[in-house]
């Protein structure tokens, strides 16, 4: 959770995920979408940060055995870099699907191609890669793998929901990594609820304590 | 002045090592927060509002951030009061702090049975009532809008326990030194005020309100000059001690409500943004009173107005 240091409008923190890192760094990566993110786009080198974290639950190191298959929807590859690279470095057959809606908006390619991961991408208007969802290539390698795959999905609801739906149909499993604005991020104001299946004491987790990351078929999709 | 300052207050028959409480809500059940608060460092906590049996709370979106503030619709999502007594309440009876338990209810008689539930609880300092519970009987109006029905609740709770009891005023009565008064006349060991202001939302992306309750309670700094006015109020129509709250961030906005007529206050939404708030407040309380030879907190009790 995150906020400029000392600053008092907009308010609440905004959740991000650990990009990278190293020694000396951590990086977040982020989309301007509001007052948050666009204030915290226009920080400099030197502004200090507040950061409270590690928070939540994160991605698991998966099966042994199965393919390590990262679906990304747009800035959600942001969440999938660091635990992909860790696939990988685990020994694990491990490739990325990335999906946004134009070559640009696919920032974070470069870097898994660096780190050595395979990667195929998608965009909506066709600029790079598949002409189409991510989605499309999603099912075209289940089609080829069969079920011997583990998923790990990042991106916008709808893409999530679609590719937890193509999962289920394929018989493979997996978790996905939920966005949700948040008030505290510890688990104590209940604001970040998601409507989950199956959950004893009616229907909802908390995304910043049960979550981020959830099994595909545990969350609510629609 | 000799000595440091004494920041403990007695509020409503709770006693408090200093007069920063956290609010219902804010707080969980006390165990949440990671270690991120020194529970010897503040006053006290108002846990999570319990209900007779669990809660689990309005659909999401429950949460939309708006201008020095937020609104929220969680819905009272809650253990329910047994889940709360075997398996929350354990975890804080020993902690170094009061731990105040909060109870509502859909109808007066809920509030009555939980609050019995709740007597001699061992660890618990108090009780807090909250009024701004929708009462079903009555097509949704909140218990605390009205002083009759303020003075009914109080008084059915009242004989159901000999623990210290708060009364939390709702923020949407026309007069709130009225409501105040009639929980004073039922018995009630403080009042404490405001809650949260009922606020609207809405996306124009997508033109539906943001929260899928459609309403939500307004919380934060926005709140604040409202609330010290009608902590005001409250302080100047009753004799009980009144606990202040809305949109407290900083020692200075506590103290303001306390010059107002606070003899304690709660914080709630600037625990979510800074875990470390009420140990700060609690210390900036101190500096003040240090830096202007003040010796007792309580001596700036109302005194804005004296």
């Amino acid at each position: 959770m995150i906020r400029p240091e000392g600053e008092t409008e907009p308010l609440l923190r905004r959740p991000l995920a650990v990009y990278r890192r190293s020694r000396e760094r951590t990086e977040f990566l982020l989309e301007v979408v509001g007052r948050g993110t666009r204030r915290l786009s226009r920080l400099r080198a030197g502004d200090r940060l507040d950061l409270l974290g590690p928070l939540g639950r994160p991605f698991p190191a998966g099966p042994a055995g199965a393919l390590h298959l990262y679906v990304a929807g747009g800035i959600g590859a942001a969440s999938l870099f660091w635990p992909a690279r860790e696939s990988l470095r685990r020994g694990r057959r491990t490739r990325v699907l990335y999906g946004a809606r134009t070559r640009a908006a696919l920032v974070c390619a470069a870097d898994f191609r660096r780190a050595g991961i395979p990667i195929a991408c998608a965009t909506d208007d066709g600029s790079a890669g598949h002409a189409g969802f991510v989605t499309d290539l999603l099912e075209a390698v289940l089609c080829a793998e069969g079920r011997g795959v583990s998923l790990f999905v990042c991106g916008p609801w709808a893409m999530m929901a679609r590719t937890a739906e193509i999962a289920r149909r394929f018989g493979v499993r997996g978790v996905a990594s939920i966005e949700a604005r948040m008030g505290c991020g510890m688990g104590t104001c209940l604001g970040c609820a998601v409507s989950v299946t199956g959950a004893p004491g009616g229907g909802t987790a908390r995304v910043c304590t049960e979550g981020p990351v959830f099994d595909l078929d545990r969350v609510a999709w629609s | 002045m000799k000595g440091t300052p004494d920041l403990s207050v007695r509020a409503g028959g709770i006693a408090l090592r200093n007069p920063v409480v956290a609010a219902s809500g804010t707080f969980g059940y006390g165990t949440e927060t990671h270690g991120l608060v020194r529970l010897d460092r503040i006053g006290g906590f108002v846990a999570k509002s319990l209900s007779l049996q669990p809660r689990a709370g309005h659909p999401p979106p429950r949460l939309h951030e708006s201008p020095s503030g937020m609104l929220n619709a969680i819905g009272l999502e809650n253990v329910g009061v047994a889940a709360f007594l075997r398996e929350k309440l354990p975890r804080v009876a020993r902690a170094p702090c009061a731990v105040i338990a909060s109870v509502f209810g859909e109808r007066i008689e809920e509030y009555r049975d939980v609050a019995a539930r709740l007597d001699g609880a061992r660890g618990l300092a108090g009780l807090e009532l909250n009024l701004s519970c929708p009462h079903v009987a009555r097509g949704g109006a909140e218990f605390g809008v009205d002083p009759g029905m303020v003075e009914r609740v109080t008084a059915a709770v009242r004989p159901a326990t000999r623990l210290p009891l708060w009364v939390k005023l709702s923020p949407h009565a026309p007069d709130v030194g009225e409501t105040a008064r009639a929980a004073e006349a039922a018995g009630a060991d403080a009042v404490s005020l405001i809650n949260t202001i009922a606020a609207l939302s809405i996306d124009v992306r997508t033109r539906r309100p943001r929260l899928k309750n459609v309403l939500g309670g307004l919380s934060g700094p926005a709140l604040k000059p409202i609330a010290v006015r009608m902590v005001r109020q409250a302080a100047r129509a009753v004799k009980i001690p009144v606990v202040g709250m809305g949109g407290i961030a900083t020692a200075e906005d506590a103290l303001e409500f306390v010059l107002a007529g606070a003899t304690a206050v709660q914080v709630g939404t600037a625990n979510f943004v800074d875990p470390g708030a009420m140990e700060r407040i609690a210390r900036g309380i101190r500096d003040y009173l240090a830096d202007e030879g003040v010796a007792r907190v309580t001596d700036l009790i109302g005194a804005a107005f004296r």
